[in-house]
Parts: C-alpha cells; structure tokens; sequence
C-alpha cells in the first residue's frame, strides 16, 4: 500500500523539531563541549591531583580553564545542564570534585548573566570552589549545600548560598558579599582581604588570619582578632 | 514541486470565450474576485466544466439563462452550431424513455433479422445536456448514472465509451412537477452553480439588444453533423469526420465573430496542463481537513447518512456534527480538478489555498446533507446565494478558519505521519481536529480517549 503522506517527503517539507526538542539538542550539544572541554584538561592534569591545597596551582588551573572556555556560547541552562551531567558521571576524571568547582566558576565568571542561579539541592554530589572569584556585577544564587572554599577569592561579586557552606568559605576573598542562609564549616574567611560574609545560622569556626572584611555570625559581627579558640562563643558547639 | 510549463497555456483563448459569452450572450452580474479580475461564477464554473470534461449542474428560476449558459458553453467549446447542441439536449420529464435518451434499434435494419442500435445525438455527442433533470422521474434518472459517469452508454448489446465529454443538467426549484436528483446522480455532478437573475438593468438590456448568438447557428454544418451521425460509420470514424467539420466551424466563428475557439488537440493539451498543475503544501493539507471533517466520527467510524450524530461528542463543534451523510470520494477528485483548471485559466502553476476557496463551495453545496437544526439556523441569514451554496460556502469559510489556526501543526503531523509509515520510530502528533484522529488510524496507531 502507498504511502497517503507521500506529499509530505521531507524532500518536499521539512520537519521542524519541536521546540522542546530542538532547545534539547542544541543544549546537549554545548554542554557536551562543555564536558570535553573539562575532560581535556583533567586527563592530562589527573597525576597532579595534590593540586587543590596548592594556592598558585588553583590559580594556574582557574586561569587554563577561563581560557579554554572562551570559545563556548553558553548560557547559565547549560551550567546546570553541565552540573546534572557530573552529578551522573561514572568515569574516573569527572568524578574528581576539586577541578570542577573551578570549571563552573569559571563558566559562571565568564558566562553573560549577570545573575546566574543554580539548584544544587537537586545534585547528589557536593560542589567545591563554587563562587570562586565572582567578579563585580555578578550575582550567584545558589539553592542547596555546597562543599568547600565557597566563594573563595570572592572578586566583587554577589554569592548567595541558600543552605549550608562547608570549610573555607570566603577564604582569601577580595571584596564582595557572601550570604549563607544555613551553617558554615571552619575557616569561614580565612586570608580575607575585604568584603562581607553573612553566616545566619553557627560557624564551626572563623578563619585565621584574616586581614579585612567583615564577617557576620547569625547577625553578629565576628571581630578580625577571633581566633580559633573563639569558635564556643560563634555558636559551635 | 514547482512546475515551470513550456508549452502554450491556452487560457487566454478560454478567457476571450469568457469575455465574449458575458458581453453579447450570457448576461450575468461578477459574483466572483480572484487576482483583481471580477466574473460570474455562473459562466467561468461553465466554461471550466467543459474545459475539465466534468458534470455540472446549473439549478435557478425559469428563464434565468440556465440552459443557454450551457447551450453557449458547449457551442463555443466544442465548435458545434447551436442547432446541432439543442438536438443532443435531453428534455426532462416523465415520459422519457431509454430509447430517446441512449439509442433505439434500427428499425430497418432489425425488419431484415440484424440487431443495430441507433444512438442517440446525446449519447454520440462530447456536449450532454439535460434540460430539468429534475422533472426525470427517480427511476429514468438511473439510466444515464453509468453514462454521466463514465461516458459509457449500453443498449442492447452494444455499447460504446466517449473519449471526450462535458455533462450539463438543468433543474429548476422544486414545484410540484419536479422529483428529487437521486444521490448517487447528484453526487455525480462535479459542480452545482446557481444562474442568478442578472438584476432589474441586465435584465431590461436582455432582448432589447441585438445579439449576435445566431453567429453560432449554421445549418449547412448541422447537416453535415447531422450526416455524420446517422451515418452506419463506426463511433471512433464518427468521431474523426464530425473534428473536420468542426475545425471549419471553428475557423468561420474565428472570421464571423472574432473569437478563437480551441481545437480537438488544444483541447487536449489544455487539459493535460490542468492535470499537471500540483498542489502546493497548504492545499494539499487544507483538502485533506476538509475531508477529515466531513466523513469523520468518533463513535461510528466514519459518517453514515443512516446513523444519528452523538450529542455528547467532543467533536460537536466540526462540521461532521452539522451533516448527515459521509462526503463521497468523487468529492475530492472534483475538488482536485476544478481548483487545479481555477489555477490554470488564472495562469497559475500551483494550486494554493485560494484557487480551492474559490471552487469548494461549488463541489461541496450539492454533496453535503445538512441537519435540519442547522438548515434552519443558517436559512434566516442574510445572503445573494441560494441557501445550499451559501452553506458551503460558510463551511469553507469555518473550516479554513480552522486550517489557518493550525496549518503549521497540521503540516508537521501530515509530515511526521510520512516518516512513521517509512518505518521511523516517532510518536505521531497529537491536535484537536478529526484530521489528526485520521492521521492515527493510517499510521497503525488506536485512537485515542478523550
């Protein structure tokens, strides 16, 4: 029997994708360059994996990583899109946490979103570095725990975190503002030069030393002098 | 899909036709606009039923030009004088017999023991008019179904086939001589167009005017024809004799009147023109939701003129629910060919939406059975139609309203439905229209619950 839709060939009338679809494939076709793009770097750097406690090292990685990207066009969608593909990863370089932090923050610095939100409450893994160097103009929004160094070498911008912050929040942060609805970690702020950090519920502990900035405990303006033995009185039990 | 035609259209010639029946013969109000050109609906649908070899059915008051509309028609397009057209009319009425209409036996030859029909004029000739068809009782109307169908006439045991013909039937509003156009004749007819009252200034200039349709009257190639057709030659020799004569009637009406009328071979060619002419996309989907909705149900399957419309049904808002019968499939292929001649005589290569507007109402008015809820709801309108055209022509209008609020969609199902049959694995897509139900049922897929 003939084929009553013969009029239709695609010779004849293309098809066009629903827009679900289409928006589905262009963005599974950037994130997958996204992925490659980190993948590249990891496998070639997975020996150096001592690399995250080394202050010039993170800089040197951040600064390859803001390169590499500069070719993408990407939107905050497929940043997500880019956390939910880690979050599922089953191979061995993407399941190493401590690059990738810096990745998304070099995409979120870089993308063309002044305000970029992220659900991370949906992810089942923790994210480090998230905010790191957020520039001025820029704000990051947060939904859900993070891991550690949470806006870390903070650069002006706006990092609201609306959960919980691991160790090392704010560390060396330059200026800006850091927002945590939930409870931090220790060295909250440690190395800070300038900017604010609002911690609303306990810190286990303040970084020390700090050398600027302001940081708030549940509204409470933790002194510059705190040292580690202060920790009973910010609400760390 | 496109197609560029190099061979001479001749719709030039069948326009001067045109200009030439509306000044002097067939005086008629424009009712009609398509790419600024005004004509009546009448004579263009007329001349595009001789042009398509299609059936046409011409209703209106007495004495409104019906019959010399297609008296005119046949002479001009077929190059026969009129005397010879008004011998192969059939008068309707009630003591018709088979022996006038088809043929009879020779009755000199059957007193020497030989059994030879004697055809009729209107068996034997390309122009067929029926004048009142309506006053043919229901019974006579079936002995010319297989002929106005296919042009194959029996008597006896012989038959014979025309190569080329067009179909004119006259039929005056209802009174109490008239019968019912039995379904299966009525559904026969391509086309039903109303020849209107010229109105009061037309009419005043009818008769007080000289008119030069006599120019069509000549009795030395009457008599020739006349020869020709009672001449024991064979049908096919017939044929070919009676071409010459026309060919010298065309040529004396070209030097009497200054009209070009179209060969045998014109004819032919422009005919073949006709048929090449494709759709466009949008057409093409536009006449299958036409379709769709008037042969669709959901509770029976497909519309059956016995069955009662489900009140409750979703699909209460389409016209499927505002008919009684299943529209035919001779519907589809009238609507095919006089959108495709619309496009031609308009110089166009492709039929779009708009040469379809401009014909559907005429191939749908006398096909559609309507509820009488709906005869009684419309019939108060205001309107210049009689009310089965102005019905159709209403239903054009909602279910192009319909198409235009969903082409794209209904395209893109149309087109998905393509690639599921060539065997990809994709859903089919979903719409609010009988069409997209259609769609599921050729793509193997059970309809859905509402």
């Amino acid at each position: 029997m003939s084929n009553p839709f013969e009029d239709f060939h695609p010779d004849f009338y293309q098809t066009k994708k629903p827009a679900a679809e289409r928006i589905q494939k262009a963005q599974d076709q950037v994130v997958g360059q996204l992925v490659d793009g980190y993948l590249n770097f990891v496998t070639a750097e997975i020996e150096n994996l001592a690399w995250m406690v080394e202050h010039e090292h993170v800089v040197s990685v951040y600064s390859q990583f803001v390169e590499s990207i500069k070719k993408y066009n990407y939107t905050t969608y497929d940043i997500e899109a880019f956390c939910a593909r880690w979050d599922q990863a089953d191979v061995l370089p993407m399941m190493i946490p401590g690059p990738i932090g810096l990745y998304l923050s070099a995409l979120i610095n870089h993308c063309r979103t002044a305000e970029i939100y992220i659900r991370l409450k949906d992810f089942n893994c923790r994210f480090h570095f998230l905010g790191y160097r957020l520039p001025e103009n820029k704000t990051l929004i947060l939904e859900g725990d993070t891991g550690d160094f949470t806006g870390a070498g903070l650069y002006g911008g706006s990092l609201k975190v609306r959960g919980a912050v691991r160790n090392w929040c704010g560390a060396g942060m330059l200026a800006g503002e850091l927002s945590v609805t939930g409870a931090a970690g220790s060295q909250v702020g440690i190395w800070m030069q300038s900017g604010t950090i609002r911690i609303a519920r306990k810190a286990n502990e303040i970084g020390h030393p700090r050398y600027g900035g302001r940081v708030y405990v549940k509204d409470k303006l933790v002194p510059i002098n705190t040292t580690p033995t202060d920790r009973q009185q910010n609400g760390a039990r | 899909m496109t197609k560029k035609n190099t061979t001479p259209f001749y719709n030039d010639t069948v326009w001067q036709l045109y200009d030439h029946i509306s000044k002097d013969l067939y005086l008629g109000r424009p009712d009609m606009e398509f790419k600024e050109r005004t004509c009546n609906s009448t004579l263009l649908m007329s001349l595009l039923t001789a042009l398509t070899r299609g059936k046409a059915l011409i209703i209106g008051e007495p004495g409104m030009g019906k019959t010399t509309t297609a008296e005119y028609v046949c002479a001009f397009f077929y190059r026969i004088p009129l005397e010879t057209v008004w011998r192969s009319a059939v008068a309707g009425h009630p003591e018709q017999t088979e022996e006038k209409i088809i043929g009879r036996p020779d009755l000199g030859q059957l007193n020497r023991g030989t059994e030879v029909v004697r055809w009729s004029y209107f068996t034997l000739m390309p122009t067929k008019i029926v004048d009142e068809i309506n006053r043919l009782p229901e019974t006579k109307q079936s002995l010319i179904l297989d002929g106005v169908d296919r042009g194959k006439w029996e008597y006896l045991n012989t038959a014979i086939i025309n190569s080329e013909f067009c179909f004119f039937a006259t039929a005056n509003y209802a009174d109490r001589g008239t019968n019912t156009i039995v379904a299966p004749l009525m559904d026969r007819f391509d086309i039903m167009i109303e020849s209107k009252h010229p109105g009061a200034n037309l009419a005043y200039r009818i008769g007080a005017q000289d008119h030069n349709g006599f120019a069509l009257c000549d009795s030395d190639v009457e008599a020739d024809i006349h020869r020709i057709i009672t001449s024991s030659a064979s049908y096919a020799q017939q044929m070919v004799q009676l071409e010459d004569v026309s060919t010298q009637f065309g040529k004396d009406l070209q030097k009497k009147l200054g009209v070009k009328t179209l060969s045998k071979q014109d004819r032919q060619e422009a005919w073949a023109q006709i048929q090449k002419i494709d759709f466009d996309l949008d057409a093409n989907a536009f006449l299958r939701l036409i379709i769709a909705e008037l042969s669709f149900c959901y509770h029976h399957g497909q519309k059956r003129s016995l069955e009662e419309c489900d009140r409750g049904c979703h699909f209460s808002g389409y016209l499927c629910h505002a008919i009684k019968n299943c529209i035919s499939n001779r519907f589809a292929m009238s609507a095919r060919l006089f959108a495709q001649a619309f496009a031609w005589i308009f110089g166009d290569h492709l039929v779009s939406v708009n040469h379809l507007m401009a014909v559907l109402p005429y191939t749908l008015a006398h096909r559609i059975q309507w509820q009488a809820k709906f005869i009684a709801q419309w019939d108060t309108e205001m309107r210049g139609d009689p009310l089965t055209i102005y019905m159709a022509k209403k239903a054009v209008g909602e279910m192009h309203r319909r198409y235009a609020e969903q082409a794209h969609h209904i395209k893109e199902a149309l087109a998905v439905a393509y690639r599921i049959r060539m065997g990809d694995d994709l859903e089919p897509l979903q719409g609010d229209h009988p069409l997209y139900w259609e769609i599921l049922k050729d793509v193997g897929k059970e309809r859905w619950e509402l």
